[in-house]
């Protein structure tokens, strides 16, 4: 399942998938696979990727 | 994995492969000029250029990190370094296969080698280590 509040998240903030990639230590193609539902994050990752762009991991990864 | 624990693990591989390198080499230098006649001289001289590759090959990575630390990236990202571990665990397991077709075939073909024939011993041996090791580096990266 596609996780567009990562995505959402990144627009709103203005970070492009590059350097969101450059800003978390991990390449472009990883957060496209985030973004697109192709790949499960470990949980260090989704914390900083909540940290850069300054969210709580329930408004990036909780799931209704 | 950090990037400082990367280059840390390539200046380890560097040293050991240049010190087995040397180590091979200087047994061919001692043994040739000593006149000593163990199996084929030679052979220390070509195995010794093995590990002087990976050697090379190992500072050639050093560099190209130093020179684009963005290089990194590719080489630490966790999916990326699953990827590389899922891979390596799949070529233990179709390894694993081949060394138990390897020494059912020798069993079968050579049943007079069995318990007798370095070869069958070696084959056995390698197949029991494929087959342990794997509990045996668990057992030692949790402690």
């Amino acid at each position: 399942m596609k996780n567009k509040k990562i995505k959402i998240a990144r627009v709103e903030a203005d970070v492009s998938q590059e350097k969101l990639a450059a800003m978390v230590g991990v390449t472009r193609q990883t957060i496209n696979l985030i973004e697109s539902g192709n790949y499960n994050p470990s949980l260090k990752l989704c914390t900083a990727i909540c940290k850069v762009l300054n969210k709580t991991l329930d408004d990036l990864f909780w799931e209704e | 994995m950090s990037v400082e624990k990367l280059v840390k693990e390539t200046k380890l591989i560097i040293w050991f492969t240049l010190f087995v390198s040397l180590v091979l080499f200087a047994t061919w230098v001692v043994l040739e000029t000593t006149g000593t006649f163990f199996i084929n001289n030679k052979a220390f001289l070509a195995l010794s250029l093995i590990p002087f590759s990976a050697a090379l090959a190992s500072s050639l990575k050093l560099m190209k990190i130093r020179k684009h630390p963005q290089w990194m990236v590719s080489e630490t990202d966790e999916r990326v370094v699953a990827e590389k571990n899922e891979a390596e665990a799949k070529t233990l397991k179709a390894l694993q296969g081949l060394l138990f077709l390897s020494y059912l075939g020798y069993t079968f073909v050579s049943p007079e080698d069995i318990f007798q024939s370095i070869g069958w011993w070696i084959t056995l041996s390698v197949l029991l280590f494929s087959l342990f090791a794997p509990f045996l580096f668990r057992h030692i990266l949790k402690s």
